[in-house]
């Protein structure tokens, strides 16, 4: 039996391979399409196989730690890359991104590539990071404990997937309002599928957040404590739903929804790595990793 | 797709035109700065000598008057504005915003002192410039040559696996550690510019922004307002519109409760010791009431607490903090050691492979117990199992008493207890009547083997083996060498014990000769053979002696001696009590044994008549039984499994056992079924079966050349993480009970509105435990308000659209 560490890097590797066929079937598309679009599917298969995979890392974690494997960094890091992947799917699956045909196909294999790109660095900066397991603190067992940090984390997969698409959107459109993909049922549009992305991941966000209160509240006696992870989780919160009113009530399409994307992206980073640092997490952060 | 109309078509019909996205944040701007301004000065007025002044009141009117007429004859266009995106997004835009301001400045707790305040944020501002300073890292560790031997080290004793996090472990370490460094000093040096960053940050109020601000709540206000005002304006009545319009009014609620909250919260602080009852706790407040209210009093980290009565008391009847049990192995020879939280899966390989360790069984809460039987071979160990009761025992004890054993000795020196094994009949009579002599006199050659050549008494001679005339002839005993010059060298306690022989050589004196237990002193002779003597405790000089003797199938008799005469003689039946010494101890004679052997036995504890919380305060030990494997042990394996296939039975050997009966709990290690591995059995904590191999036994193995380079204990670590900490509460009220919970981190208490989490333990002291305090019936509110943003988003978000699809692909 294989332990979780040498699964990670089992993972880590079909994640670097479903990138290549991505890479290949891009410049494919990019070059001269194919209409069978045979890198594309290898590459969705392979990315099917890399989830997979990840699952198995992290129930077999489970069983190597005898508890819920999300109390480490490095457990968190490869969570997020899996989580990551799950939302890769779910946005594939939701925009029905196996009907995009031609040179538009080559969006969508950056898509995945620059996805699987965020995965593949996740695990490179996990194999810095101690892999050995650490027993639960008492405050961390708790029945919400996987329902939060999945929904959340799964929510910031979701944001990432969005920010992405809008960085293809960006380095697509090159000075056009829009840009249309050209797929078995006629034409949609890359900023159709940041949208339907940001649909996906914003529910989740806020169940994650609502979660982390009723959890708080049960806990510590408070179910907002101004903590510095709280608070940029609600940033987050609030960037894609500063993106959703632009949309759906200003009629924002385009560039200037995928600049707000991208920025959203950014922000998640800092939420999910950089919060730390910032001074009113060192001076009292429930959530930090760093003792 | 849009379940919300677009554009404003409350605008077109007011014929207003709505602040642009600028004017909208400059709008809420100006209302949050006047509302904090008029918050505070609202505040200063009625915290001043007497009271605001008529003065005041008429000019507060005044503006009051003057702002309403202003908000009325612009209503129709703020009834647009607040309904318009831009204003919605200007809310975001300034709500993210002071979330950001509100991580980078340090917030203030709600009752912190100045100087408490003052000290977390030029800590914490410092270490975010110095990162901010140092990207990507300012420290750069090197370890040193008796690092990287040690990294070595690890990787060879552990694995290379395990090396590498070793490895990983302590850069992380020594990084953070001598970052930690810097930042102090950073910190340290940068004091006079955080000191000012400080001061203008509080100039802004910065600090406050969201606990106690009134700005953040005229934000929460306004954006409630828009909130309501939008879902009015926009509500068509269509089914579509009511995810859309929970999500708004959902977050509407909530803010509601979050205000309520506010002014209704009761926070804080109940720390306790077990044993302890009481009905008071601390209340948070404000620290600014500490210069009006005595009965406030300051923490260490500059927290203000006001002691406050509860209508019901608490009582804390026991705590108990859980470490978990650790396996630590350890490598003598390398004086290194490594331990492991054991799991039912657990498995590792030490030594380059040489050593394989693998879980084969985990067991909580078992006891442990000392069995004494009769073995079925081998030679002769008579013994006694007695019970003996005394003051200076913590409870009546089981004992055994083996033949010439050390006899049982009380502190106050008031008698000792022996038993004895006559040899024939003779002795046995000789015994009833007389103490005995001091001991024997035995030779013993290179090999160990050793030749009785007496008992010692006064005056005893005995011609020396192998030298021609040489005679030995008893002086003095000793029980104490060390003392053999002091006054009271023959009462001495019996430490170190020796006889003194003159030696004669043809019948004039040729030296001397001290024989002690362990060694022989020659004085002025050359000796050729070694001699060593077995004192008899006995001999001890007390007042009074009691020796229990028999012989082989005698029931033994108790012979009382006072001084060196026999007081009384009786005849001890199983179960018959006798009293010891002046001091009322007591013993009672349970069983005799010809070849008494005993051995561990380890079971499951008996759970009875103890509810699953008190097996749980108990803290009973846990068992694990490990399968032990390769070359380190392979010596050691291949010569029991010699000795069990040639018939040998160990008993009482050092916890070797058979395994059959190693099955059944007993002993502590045996061979594999397979005869290739070791099964250890430890047992947490305990005494005996905590360490493999003990003390003892690896000296045995030594010796016989089946040394084991690696040792386990299986011990509670309590310098780690605790797994579990929790109370057992009783509330009661009027001295009656109302509940008996157990609380611990997210399984708090609840009592009338009132809820008590588990917040606080301390490594050193186990009888502390801290409670948080927390009121807020504001809390239902919120929850409610959650509930409705939550449902509403799904709806709107997974549930219209999927609804939607669905009507679209019917419709051709």
């Amino acid at each position: 039996m294989t332990d979780a560490v040498t699964l990670s890097q089992y993972t880590q590797a079909a994640s670097a391979g479903a990138g290549a066929l991505f890479l290949l079937s891009a410049v494919r598309s990019f070059v001269a399409p194919l209409a069978s679009r045979v890198l594309h599917k290898l590459a969705v298969v392979a990315m099917a196989g890399t989830i997979a995979l990840g699952i198995a890392t992290y129930v077999q974690r489970w069983v190597d730690v005898g508890h819920v494997p999300t109390q480490t960094f490095w457990e968190a890091l490869i969570m997020a890359a899996l989580c990551a992947q799950v939302a890769f799917a779910v946005v594939y699956g939701i925009n029905g991104m196996h009907r995009v045909k031609g040179r538009s196909g080559g969006m969508v294999d950056i898509f995945g590539l620059l996805i699987c790109a965020v995965v593949g660095w996740m695990y490179f900066y996990a194999r810095s990071k101690p892999s050995m397991g650490e027993t639960v603190p008492p405050v961390l067992d708790s029945p919400y404990f996987i329902p939060h940090v999945s929904v959340m984390i799964l929510g910031y997969g979701a944001g990432i997937c969005a920010a992405v698409m809008g960085i293809v959107f960006l380095w697509q459109a090159r000075g056009r309002a829009d840009v249309q993909v050209e797929t078995d049922r006629g034409l949609t549009s890359i900023d159709q599928f940041c949208y339907r992305s940001v649909m996906f991941g914003f529910p989740l966000l806020t169940t994650g957040l609502v979660l982390g209160g009723l959890w708080a509240n049960e806990s510590w006696g408070t179910y907002w404590g101004f903590d510095s992870k709280e608070t940029w989780a609600l940033i987050t919160w609030l960037s894609f739903l500063g993106y959703l009113h632009l949309r759906m009530v200003g009629g924002w399409r385009g560039r200037k929804s995928a600049w707000f994307l991208a920025a959203g992206g950014v922000i998640i980073f800092i939420t999910f790595l950089l919060f730390g640092y910032l001074p009113d997490s060192v001076a009292s952060s429930q959530h930090r990793y760093i003792n | 797709m849009s379940d919300v109309p677009p554009s404003s078509p409350v605008s077109q019909r007011a014929g207003v035109k709505p602040a642009s996205y600028g004017t909208a944040l400059l709008l809420i701007l100006a209302v949050l700065v006047l509302s904090q301004m008029a918050g505070e000065a609202l505040g200063g007025l009625r915290q001043a000598e007497g009271g605001p002044g008529t003065g005041t009141l008429v000019l507060l009117a005044l503006g009051g008057a003057a702002l309403l007429a202003l908000v009325v004859v612009n209503a129709r266009w703020l009834w647009v504005t607040l309904g318009n995106l831009r204003f919605a997004l200007a809310l975001i835009t300034m709500w993210a915003f002071s979330s950001v301001l509100g991580t980078l400045v340090v917030q203030r707790f709600p009752n912190q002192t100045d100087e408490g305040y003052a000290k977390t944020f030029i800590q914490a501002t410092g270490d975010f410039f110095y990162n901010a300073r140092h990207l990507g890292g300012g420290v750069r560790v090197r370890p040193e040559a008796d690092v990287l031997r040690w990294f070595e080290q690890q990787e060879r004793l552990f694995g290379h696996d395990e090396g590498g996090e070793i490895r990983k472990e302590w850069l992380r370490n020594e990084t953070g550690r001598l970052k930690q460094q810097e930042i102090l000093a950073f910190t340290g040096a940068h004091e006079p510019l955080l000191r000012e960053v400080l001061a203008v940050v509080s100039w802004l109020r910065l600090p406050e922004a969201f606990q106690m601000s009134v700005w953040f709540k005229a934000l929460l206000g306004l954006l409630c307002t828009a909130l309501v005002v939008v879902v009015i304006q926009r509500w068509r009545g269509e089914w579509r519109q009511i995810g859309w319009a929970m999500a708004h009014l959902g977050m509407v609620v909530f803010c509601i409760g979050a205000s309520v909250r506010a002014t209704t919260k009761v926070d804080g602080f109940l720390p306790m010791k077990t044993g302890q009852a009481t009905s008071i706790y601390f209340r948070k407040v404000d620290p600014g009431h500490a210069r009006n209210d005595p009965q406030v009093q300051t923490n260490a980290n500059g927290e203000a607490f006001v002691p406050t009565p509860l209508d019901f008391e608490l009582q804390l009847h026991r705590f108990k903090t859980e470490y978990p049990k650790h396996l630590f192995v350890s490598f003598p020879d390398e004086r290194v050691e490594k331990s492991w939280r054991m799991t039912p899966l657990w498995k590792h390989d030490f030594l380059d492979g040489h050593l394989d360790l693998k879980v084969a069984a985990l067991h909580e809460d078992v006891a442990v117990e000392l069995t004494h039987r009769e073995r079925p071979d081998g030679d002769e160990r008579p013994a006694l199992r007695v019970t003996v009761t005394a003051d200076w025992l913590p409870e009546p004890t089981e004992l055994v008493l083996p033949d010439r054993g050390v006899p049982l000795l009380p502190q106050d020196l008031g008698y000792l207890a022996q038993y004895r094994r006559a040899v024939d009949e003779a002795e046995y009579e000789q015994l009833l009547g007389a103490v005995g002599g001091a001991g024997r006199l035995w030779t013993v050659d290179p090999a160990g083997h050793g030749e009785d050549l007496g008992e010692v008494t006064p005056g005893r001679e005995w011609s020396v083996p192998f030298a021609a005339g040489l005679v030995l002839r008893v002086r003095d005993v000793w029980p104490d060498w060390a003392e053999h010059q002091t006054e009271g060298g023959h009462e001495a306690l019996p430490r170190d014990p020796a006889v003194e022989l003159d030696v004669l050589q043809d019948g004039a004196p040729a030296g001397r000769v001290v024989v002690l237990t362990d060694h022989m002193q020659a004085e002025g002779v050359s000796l050729p053979v070694e001699l060593r003597l077995e004192y008899d405790s006995f001999n001890a000089a007390l007042p009074v002696r009691y020796r229990l003797l028999d012989l082989p199938g005698r029931k033994p008799v108790l012979v009382t001696f006072r001084g060196d005469s026999v007081a009384e003689v009786r005849e001890l039946l199983p179960g018959d009590e006798v009293a010891l010494g002046a001091a009322g101890d007591r013993l009672r004679f349970e069983q005799g044994f010809e070849r008494h052997t005993s051995a561990w036995v380890t079971a499951t504890a008996d759970p009875a008549g103890r509810t699953p919380a008190d097996m749980y305060y108990a803290s009973l030990p846990a068992e694990v039984v490990l399968e032990a494997r390769g070359e380190a042990v392979s010596p050691l394996v291949k010569l029991l499994a010699e000795r069990f296939a040639g018939g040998l039975q160990p008993h009482g050997a050092g916890g070797i056992v058979m395994p059959e009966d190693f099955e059944r709990g007993e002993g502590q290690f045996t061979l594999t079924t397979d005869r290739r591995g070791l099964l250890v059995r430890l047992v947490s904590d305990h005494a005996t079966l905590s360490t493999f191999p003990d003390p003892r036994m690896a000296s045995v193995f030594a010796a016989e050349g089946l040394g084991l380079p690696f040792r386990l204990d299986f011990v509670t670590n309590d310098r780690g993480q605790p797994l579990r900490f929790t109370s057992d509460v009783s509330l009661l009220r009027d001295g009656k009970l109302i509940k008996r919970a157990l609380v611990e981190p997210n399984q708090p208490l609840y009592l009338a509105g009132f809820q008590f989490s588990q917040a606080d333990f301390r490594r050193e002291d186990p009888t502390y435990s801290g409670f948080g305090v927390v009121r807020d019936p504001s809390v239902s509110i919120v929850y409610f308000g959650m509930g409705i943003l939550v449902t509403g988003v799904i709806l709107l978000f997974y549930v219209s659209p999927l609804v939607a699809k669905r009507r679209a692909s019917k419709t051709p």
